[in-house]
Formats: structure tokens, C-alpha cells, sequence
């Protein structure tokens, strides 16, 4: 190639591609944000250059899958919401919620708390057309981010928080098993009130149990790990992520999740809850099925 | 002058769900974030002229970078991109691969190009208007933007490509145009005003 066709085929590439701080107009060219004279203009360049149409259609695709994302606000979230919306408008004729926030965090935990679970006894009621949850849907919450502060220790035995579900409390494993409880979570999950109380260790591992009210869910089978303990089946299934165990306190389902504990850990949490003592030494192992 | 009034916010609910997923990638989290943004923009009653989109972001994004500065403080196990997953798993498995491959990529750019996608393709902010909520040039937002999609386009091409990878160490060759006062940045945290 001779220096004269290197020339023209450099002006030509200059005529065909826009100057570089322009190429990012080709983002408002596909989205229609562009002005008239600079949108006619840079669609004569793209028209000229197959870069540049390349880039423009990597544009409109980029914004066709993000403006397909369609999906609507969870159900929990909208009724939270309006929750959280009569409480503000209720209260903004007595004194400023920011000011009574400031003062009274405790409190506003508590309220929170209690609106959660206000919610979720009202969505309970139409428990009848609602569809089951599954354990893996209530793992996921487990595995999720605290939104309330921990529950204190219950003063009248120290073995257990001061949280429960159906009359079912959390252990509080701080005192003997190195597990202090961090925060917790209130969910309704498919209509049924789903309490999640977050434990870390002291090496910073962390767990979520979640006990979920009403009927037991079906719990996974089909060849996947279990074991007997003091009469209670607990079975560990892998998820995304990480790993649950899950098992029945009083015909409840129970769900333990985390990222990083193992089986063996996840199970020794558990067993600390089977039926009749808060101590897995106390459970009689009946071994692996 | 009205105030939000929780009616408004709750027609843009959806969108600051949807716009709370691709800042966090997970559903679980986007929940929460989007439910923490409602309890300070509810517990702080301000004066809006128009649409609330602008101020919805700017609260969005302060409580992003409140809960990300929160959790650095204390003990836990961050979700990796391989924990990202589809997000309802009743919906047809192609299509929540899909969205899955989306929230990967988006979750792969840079905090300051998620920021831009999330204000213009997901919350319908103008250039101005994301310029303005992020405190940032238009001319700047133009560029995140166009980087942003370039970069998720790439990256649903031929996903684990190199295209996918945070702006230290793929330069853009267009450059970017910054703001003179202020931009984006993790240590711009703050209450929604």
C-alpha cells in the first residue's frame, strides 16, 4: 500500500468515525435523548461506519435488556410500605419522626418489629389462597441481611431469646456455644410469617435461623443428606451459596443457612434444638440415614 | 408546596425495587434497600417541586453507600457474583437465566456506572436530571452511560470476558468527562436532602 491509498484510507476512516469525545453521544442516540442536529448527524456517521453501527447496536441492546426487567416490588415490601406510610402521616401532626427516631431508637426497632409482624398477621388471614413457601425460599432469607436489631436474651432463662414463633423461641447460643445472636428479620413469605435471627462466631462465620409459622413445609428428600437425633429428622440440603439444614420443632419448620459453616456444624446448631433438651450433648444420635 | 406523600412513592415502588436490584444484585438485599430508602425518605418529609424520581435516586444511592459502609464495619460474608441468581425461580428458566446474566454484568461495573444505568435506563432520569441526582456533568453521565451498556453488552456476548472488568484496569478509550466540584464516590455518603 502506497503512502497515497494509506492517506485516503485514513480520511475516509476520519469521515467515517465521530471524534472520540463524541462516540459516547451514541448512548443518547439510542435512547432518543439526542438532539435533532447532532441525532441526524451522528446517524449519517453510523450509517457510514460499521464500528460505529456495531457500537450504537450494542447500546440498544444493553438498554432493551435492562428496560425489560419487569419485575414489580415484592408484596412484603409494598405492604411494608404502606406500614411505614400511616405510621409517618399518623405521627406528623404530633412532633417530627426524625426527632422522636433520634431519641428513641430502640423504640423505633421495636416498632418496626411490630408493624412487620402486624403485617404479616394480616396477610396470614388470607393464608387460604396463599401458596406454601419452600425451604428453600425461607433458606433464602436465612442467608439474607439482618433488618432488626438482635432480640435480647430471655431474663427468665438464658438459654433462649426473647423471640418466638408460635410459642417456639430462639436459643440463644451466645452464653454456651460462642454464637452471639446480631440482628434479625421479619419476612412474609407467601403469606406466612417467617422470623429469621442472625448468629455470628467469633471468627466472624454466620449463620441464619429462620423458623416459619404455621403448617411444616414439605421438607427435600430424594437421597439428600439426613440424620436422626432424639427423634427429629434434620436434613441438609446444598444451595446456591452455601448449604441449610432443616427439621421440625414442634411442627414447625426450622431452617438453619449459611455461606460458609459446614454440615457438621450446621447439624451440631440444629441437634441443639431437637425435641426435649436445648443440648445436643443430651440427644441420643441415632446416626445417618 | 406538597410534600412526598407515600401514595407517590408507592407508584414509584416498583421502579425503586427494580432500581435497588441492580445496585445490589440480589433480591433479598434489593428488598432491604429499597425498604430502608422509603423509611428515610418518609421519615424526612421535604418539599418537592415535580417528579420525585431525582430525589428518589440521590436517597437511593446514599443509603446504598450507607449500607456498604455499615456492613465494612462489621463481621460478614459478602455475596460473590457466583451467589447472584435468578430472581424468581417460578419464572421460565430460560428467561431467569437471563435476568440472572444481567445482574452479573451490572453487578461487575464499576459503582459509578451502575449508579448511571440505574438512573437513566431503570428509574427514566434524563441526563440533566441523573447529572443533577449524582452530582455529576451531564456530559459525564452521557459517558458513564454509554460506557455502562457497552460493557454489559460485551459481557452477555461472551460472558468472562475481559470486557467485564472495573474501570482501573480497562481505560476507557473515549475518556470521561468529570465533574469539577465533586464525583461519584464511595466516601459521598449522607442523608437524602
Amino acid at each position: 500500500m502506497n503512502d497515497d491509498s494509506k492517506r485516503a484510507q485514513g480520511h475516509r476512516a476520519s469521515q467515517a468515525a465521530p471524534p472520540t469525545d463524541e462516540e459516547p453521544l451514541l448512548a443518547r442516540l439510542a435512547d432518543g435523548s439526542l438532539d435533532e442536529p447532532r441525532r441526524e448527524r451522528l446517524q449519517a456517521l453510523a450509517q457510514q461506519s460499521g464500528p460505529l453501527r456495531e457500537r450504537l447496536r450494542e447500546q440498544q441492546r444493553a438498554l432493551a435488556l435492562v428496560r425489560s426487567l419487569d419485575m414489580p416490588a415484592p408484596a412484603s415490601l409494598r405492604a411494608a410500605l404502606r406500614t411505614q406510610g400511616a405510621r409517618s402521616g399518623a405521627r406528623a401532626g404530633a412532633r417530627p419522626w426524625r426527632a422522636w427516631a433520634a431519641r428513641a431508637p430502640r423504640a423505633v426497632a421495636a416498632l418496626s418489629l411490630a408493624a412487620a409482624l402486624a403485617v404479616a398477621a394480616a396477610l396470614a388471614v388470607s393464608a387460604g389462597r396463599a401458596q406454601r413457601p419452600t425451604v428453600l425460599a425461607a433458606a433464602r432469607l436465612a442467608l439474607a441481611s439482618a433488618r432488626l436489631p438482635a432480640p435480647p436474651v430471655d431474663p427468665s432463662d438464658p438459654a433462649w431469646l426473647r423471640l418466638s414463633v408460635a410459642g417456639i423461641p430462639f436459643p440463644n447460643w451466645g452464653a454456651t456455644g460462642g454464637w452471639r445472636a446480631v440482628g434479625a428479620r421479619s419476612d412474609v413469605l407467601d403469606g406466612r410469617r417467617v422470623l429469621t435471627v442472625f448468629y455470628v462466631d467469633g471468627a466472624g462465620e454466620r449463620v441464619g435461623y429462620s423458623i416459619v409459622a404455621g403448617p411444616p413445609l414439605a421438607v427435600p428428600g430424594g437421597g439428600r443428606a439426613a440424620a436422626l437425633y432424639g427423634g427429629a429428622r434434620f436434613t441438609i440440603e446444598p444451595i446456591a451459596g452455601g448449604r441449610l439444614i432443616t427439621w421440625r420443632r414442634d411442627g414447625h419448620t426450622c431452617v438453619i443457612a449459611s455461606r460458609k459453616a459446614s454440615a457438621a456444624m450446621l447439624l451440631s446448631l440444629a441437634r441443639g434444638e431437637a425435641p426435649g433438651a436445648p443440648g445436643a450433648a443430651a440427644l441420643p444420635a441415632t446416626g445417618w440415614l | 408546596m406538597p410534600r412526598l406523600h407515600p401514595d407517590t412513592l408507592a407508584e414509584h415502588l416498583d421502579a425503586l425495587y427494580r432500581a435497588a436490584l441492580l445496585l445490589c444484585g440480589d433480591p433479598d438485599e434489593a428488598q432491604d434497600l429499597a425498604q430502608e430508602t422509603c423509611v428515610r425518605v418518609l421519615a424526612r418529609p421535604r418539599a418537592l417541586r415535580g417528579d420525585p424520581r431525582g430525589y428518589l435516586m440521590r436517597a437511593l444511592r446514599n443509603t446504598f453507600y450507607s449500607r456498604l459502609r455499615t456492613a465494612s464495619r462489621r463481621p460478614q460474608i459478602a455475596a460473590g457474583l457466583d451467589d447472584i441468581q435468578p430472581v424468581d425461580p417460578r419464572a421460565e428458566p430460560e428467561r431467569a437465566a437471563e435476568i440472572a446474566e444481567l445482574l452479573r454484568a451490572i453487578a461487575a461495573l464499576p459503582d459509578d456506572f451502575r449508579m448511571v444505568l440505574v438512573a437513566v435506563d431503570v428509574l427514566g432520569l434524563s441526563y440533566a436530571e441523573a447529572g443533577r441526582a449524582l452530582g455529576a456533568l451531564e456530559a459525564t453521565i452521557t459517558t458513564r452511560v454509554y460506557r455502562a451498556r457497552q460493557r454489559v453488552a460485551r459481557a452477555l456476548e461472551a460472558p468472562g470476558d475481559a470486557a467485564v472488568q472495573p474501570a482501573a484496569t480497562a481505560p476507557d478509550a473515549a475518556g470521561e468527562a468529570t465533574a469539577p466540584s465533586r464525583s461519584l464516590s464511595r466516601g459521598e455518603v449522607g442523608q437524602p436532602r
